[in-house]
């Protein structure tokens, strides 16, 4: 364990509980209390932010003596992922939510009136319940099974699918909406412990509107990065920790909506402590479904189980108690009374939308805990996620008809203006919706969907338009919202159930139609050495205006896992969506004829002269660690001379040889293909001149393959400089030949490979100028190899051309889910701005009061 | 209670009803449940199977622009299965393949693909794919 951080860790739970227990005696009547108990609230604070000041320290230092610094970081991140790896994984992250949910208390506390003491006990519980858990599976462990006085050199590096700008923001914003719903809790707690039934909603509208806020935009921006990064074309997968984060937020919603509705009529008292609790004790069941291991057969992101699952089914039985026994406890004596407000008043649809929210809540959590109900039955599985739209989309359409009606209504009744309003409103969305259909719309439901959202849109709109007017611009928040909701569910049905996809195979330089563009594929192009390649396509558009796209599919070398990244190009009224599939590199031409020049020497290589003029040994050229040389060439063709230096490379794992581009005839290029320094020789090769494989064949030791009159036999294998611990795949092949005077002769062709990438050391046949031997393919369970002759006038091998396989998708008007979610989270803010500043002017009036 | 609440809160109450039945029978019939090949060979609903990747047999199928592949079980049966979206990064590497879909055809068609691995990372990850959603 390393000591300072868990010292911390233990401070800060044994304050927590100090501040528990002051704040207890507090309530019996001792004054002073109160005071310690801040202080060890305090106390507690600081042992939580030194706690995780300490793993960043340790992470930023690369401590790998520190099992979760092994396991999340390495060496080679830059300086941002380094520090979003403090809540890579299970531990880092539970500490993450304990300091969002210490800080959180802080102006809690300030905040709380008369509600503090009891507010603040039940809100140290649910923090000492993660610490409990953190202390349990801690941050600082060490790692197991270390002799003494090693430390590994490196760590397992954070997974790549996480290094992505994202990863820094998501997951703090999502844990800062998790503590947030544990405020409401405790004060819906307190509430019913002290028996007053009323003011709480005040005090708690703030922070719930926080979590709505903060867990609505980090479950968008979570779409938002599946969406650019992962190339499923997709930003909601319906997965398990996806769900689990959207029906606490759903709940908190409806709170919202709930405490709305209490301050205006008075009544709604057992719904709002109902939902608030909701809200909280979901957070819990969605952490012990993620957390334990129930779902790790059925979703990507969930965790193994590592055994905290018993600490999760406490918490989330502690949760239920305490909150809904607190409930049950004072049921009976909570104030009730009738209503009688028309239908068509707000009242009434408040209620109505609070219910379809939590019918929508019931559904994703019933498909989310598939696993876990049918495992009581038969065999656990899962739904697929045709399920959630499924039953989505009814109660979507009749949520977005209610948002549409409900800005023109009163609390008890219509407003003046309800039928004019509604009536523009519902033409307007009638007529852009006969647009999308002209366009494409297609399917009832949808377009029913598209209809009501767009209806929505329009209310809100033209509500918030009076608001402004008027200069009421506070209470235009809601409103403004309720706008960028629209806008997203419009954005939402468009880019999923209207879009188009295309799957097709591009050839190097080919272009090809795919739904209204035209689509070249041109190449890998890797700018930079460290750089990820990215495969070059060029899209032309109908108009005229052409792109390219840059999507991506490489290897990630660490944990050999192949990752992709879409192209996304934003157009006005639609994206479109390029995504890799498969890539096949093709196979290079075998068409090149082979010299071989001492310094000073000049050879004819197919149509080109080419005179060695010297090696150019420095080694500026190329990285770190590799050792280049480089041979100066000056080439001749017709009236043309050209002069380059190719290089070879070597890493000590191998080398490589960069072809250089010759002018002359297209494709052709001079390599270095071997090097004698000692006897100051080069050999050079010279590629896309004509000429390649004459002849191929796969030999067994002893057999022999003729060529224009020359038998080789294949000898032996060659393996005196093979090493494969020290990465030398060199294998030479022994032939036995006769040259032209009868006399019995070896060549020796070589193979030559490694990490550095391959290539082939061909020999010359001898009595054929020219000709070379070269060895392809070596099979060691049958002992054979691939033998192929080159010859200059035979014709050439076209190779094979890169091929790339993606997937077009066209999603239309996605760019109205992104911008309804600006406007969202403006007027979600602007909100929370009103209620915060209404709840301090009203506590500013009120008179101090004791416990 | 005045006569409107009642017919009102027993129309509320029908159509809440209503719904749950309708999200129950969505649900059952979404379920897709870990069956063996000759129970998803049988069937046209969607299940959801699991095996070994038989290793060389996949390739991507350029004219259904598919990737198809074979999964064994512990029986030594064989699946033959196509997926539409993008092959999952660790496929090669996988100790286990997961498809959820429906038999058609005589291949599994896909929807959904899960790739077990054994992973540097904390015990056994795993890597969920599915093609573009609705």
């Amino acid at each position: 364990m390393f000591l300072p951080g868990a010292i911390a860790l233990w401070v800060a739970l044994f304050a927590l509980v100090a501040s528990t227990y002051f704040y207890f005696r507090s309530l019996r009547g001792h004054a002073e209390a109160r005071a310690w108990a801040r202080q060890a609230y305090g106390l507690a604070t600081t042992g939580a932010v030194i706690g995780s000041a300490v793993l960043l320290y340790l992470i930023l230092t690369h401590d790998f003596r520190i099992h979760y610094v092994f396991s999340y970081s390495d060496l080679s991140l830059p300086t941002h992922y380094l520090i979003s790896t403090f809540w890579a994984g299970q531990e880092g992250s539970f500490l993450l939510w304990l300091l969002c949910g210490m800080i959180v208390g802080l102006p809690l506390i300030r905040y709380a009136q008369h509600y503090e003491d009891r507010t603040l006990i039940v809100y140290n519980l649910a923090q000492i319940s993660l610490l409990l858990i953190l202390l349990r599976q801690s941050p600082f462990r060490l790692l197991a099974d270390l002799p003494p006085g090693q430390v590994p050199s490196d760590g397992q590096g954070l997974n790549p699918l996480l290094q992505n700008p994202w990863m820094t923001i998501h997951p703090p914003i999502m844990f800062l909406g998790y503590a947030a719903t544990a405020v409401p809790f405790a004060f819906a707690v307190a509430a019913l412990w002290e028996r007053r039934y009323d003011e709480w909603t005040k005090a708690a509208m703030p922070w719930a509107l926080v979590t709505v806020v903060t867990l609505g935009c980090a479950i968008l921006l979570g779409g938002y990065w599946a969406y650019v990064t992962l190339g499923w074309g997709g930003y909601w997968g319906w997965d398990p920790v996806e769900n689990s984060s959207l029906v606490p937020w759903i709940a908190s919603v409806a709170l919202v909506h709930g405490m709305l509705l209490q301050r205006a009529r008075g009544r709604f008292r057992k719904l709002n402590f109902s939902l608030a609790i909701l809200a909280y004790v979901l957070v819990v069941y969605a952490t012990f479904l993620t957390r334990s291991g129930v779902l790790a057969d059925f979703s990507v992101h969930s965790f193994v189980d590592l055994g905290i699952t018993g600490w999760l089914v406490a918490n989330l039985a502690g949760a239920l108690l305490i909150g809904f026994g607190a409930l049950a406890w004072r049921w009976r004596e909570i104030p009730t009374q009738p209503g009688d407000e028309p239908f068509l008043s707000r009242t009434v649809f408040f209620v109505l939308a609070i219910t379809a929210l939590l019918g929508t809540a019931a559904m994703v959590l019933l498909g989310t805990s598939a696993p876990l109900i049918t495992r009581l039955a038969t065999k656990p599985s899962q739904v697929a996620p045709a399920f959630y739209n499924t039953v989505t989309l009814p109660i979507g359409i009749l949520l977005a008809s209610l948002l549409g009606v409900v800005p023109f209504l009163h609390w008890k009744g219509t407003s003046k203006e309800f039928a004019k309003r509604l009536g523009l409103a519902g033409t307007l969305a009638v007529v852009t919706s006969a647009v999308g259909i002209a366009v494409g719309a297609r399917g009832a439901l949808y377009v029913v969907f598209l209809l009501v959202s767009l209806f929505a849109f329009f209310s809100n709109a033209l509500k918030t338009w009076d608001e402004v007017r008027a200069k009421r611009f506070r209470v235009a928040g809601g409103y403004l919202a309720h706008v960028g909701l629209g806008l997203m569910l419009a954005g939402i049905v468009t880019s999923s159930a209207f879009d188009r996809t295309q799957k097709v195979v591009l050839t190097l330089n080919e272009s090809k139609q795919v739904m209204g563009y035209t689509l070249t594929f041109k190449g890998v192009d890797k700018p930079t050495p460290t750089a990820r390649e990215a495969m070059l396509v060029e899209v032309r558009e109908g108009g005229g205006r052409s792109y390219v796209a840059r999507p991506r599919m490489f290897r990630n070398e660490k944990s050999n896992q192949l990752v992709s990244n879409p192209d996304v190009r934003m157009r006005l009224t639609h994206d479109v969506y390029v995504s890799p599939i498969e890539f096949d590199p093709g196979r290079s031409p075998e068409n090149g004829v082979t010299v071989e020049l001492a310094k000073g020497e000049t050879q004819k290589a197919g149509p080109f002269e080419v005179t060695f003029d010297g090696f150019d040994m420095s080694s500026g050229h190329g990285e770190a660690q590799r050792l280049s040389i480089g041979a100066r060439l000056t080439v001749r063709h017709g009236k043309n001379a050209q002069q380059l230096t190719p290089y070879i490379s070597s890493s000590g794992t191998g080398f490589s040889s960069d072809p250089v581009p010759l002018a002359g005839p297209k494709g052709a290029a001079v390599a270095i293909s071997g090097v004698d320094a000692g006897a100051g020789r080069v050999r050079i090769q010279v590629s896309g001149v004509g000429g390649g494989v004459a002849k191929r064949a796969v030999l067994h030791k002893g057999e022999s393959l003729t060529y224009k009159g020359v038998a080789l036999k294949f000898d032996n294998f060659d393996l005196s400089d093979f090493d494969p611990q020290a990465g030398k795949i060199n294998i030479g092949v022994v032939f036995k030949t006769t040259d032209p005077s009868g006399k019995g002769v070896e060549v020796e062709p070589v193979y030559r490979g490694g990490e550095a990438g391959e290539s082939h050391e061909d020999a010359a046949v001898p009595g054929l100028p020219g000709v070379m031997v070269r060895v392809g393919r070596m099979n060691p369970n049958d002992k054979t190899v691939e033998v192929e002759v080159l010859d200059p006038s035979a014709p050439g091998d076209p190779g094979e051309p890169m091929k790339f396989a993606i997937d077009v998708t066209i999603k239309p008007m996605i760019g109205l889910l992104w911008t309804g979610l600006v406007v969202l989270l403006a007027g979600g803010i602007l909100a929370v701005v009103r209620r915060g500043e209404e709840f301090s002017t009203a506590v500013a009036a009120r008179p101090t009061s004791g416990a | 209670m005045s006569r409107s609440r009642m017919v009102w809160t027993v129309v509320g109450v029908v159509a809440i009803i209503g719904f749950v039945a309708f999200g129950a029978g969505a649900f059952k019939s979404n379920l897709t449940p870990y069956v063996s090949f000759q129970q998803a060979r049988a069937t046209s609903d969607a299940v959801q199977v699991a095996g070994k990747l038989v290793p060389g047999s996949d390739n991507f199928e350029e004219a259904s622009s598919r990737l198809m592949f074979a999964i064994q079980d512990d029986h030594g049966d064989v699946l033959k299965i196509a997926y539409k979206g993008l092959k999952p990064g660790n496929f090669h590497e996988a100790t286990q393949v997961v498809a959820i879909g429906r038999f058609h055809g005589g291949v599994l068609e896909a929807e959904k693909l899960l790739v077990k691995c054994p992973s540097k990372y904390q015990g056994v990850e795993e890597k969920e794919y599915g093609s573009s959603s609705s």
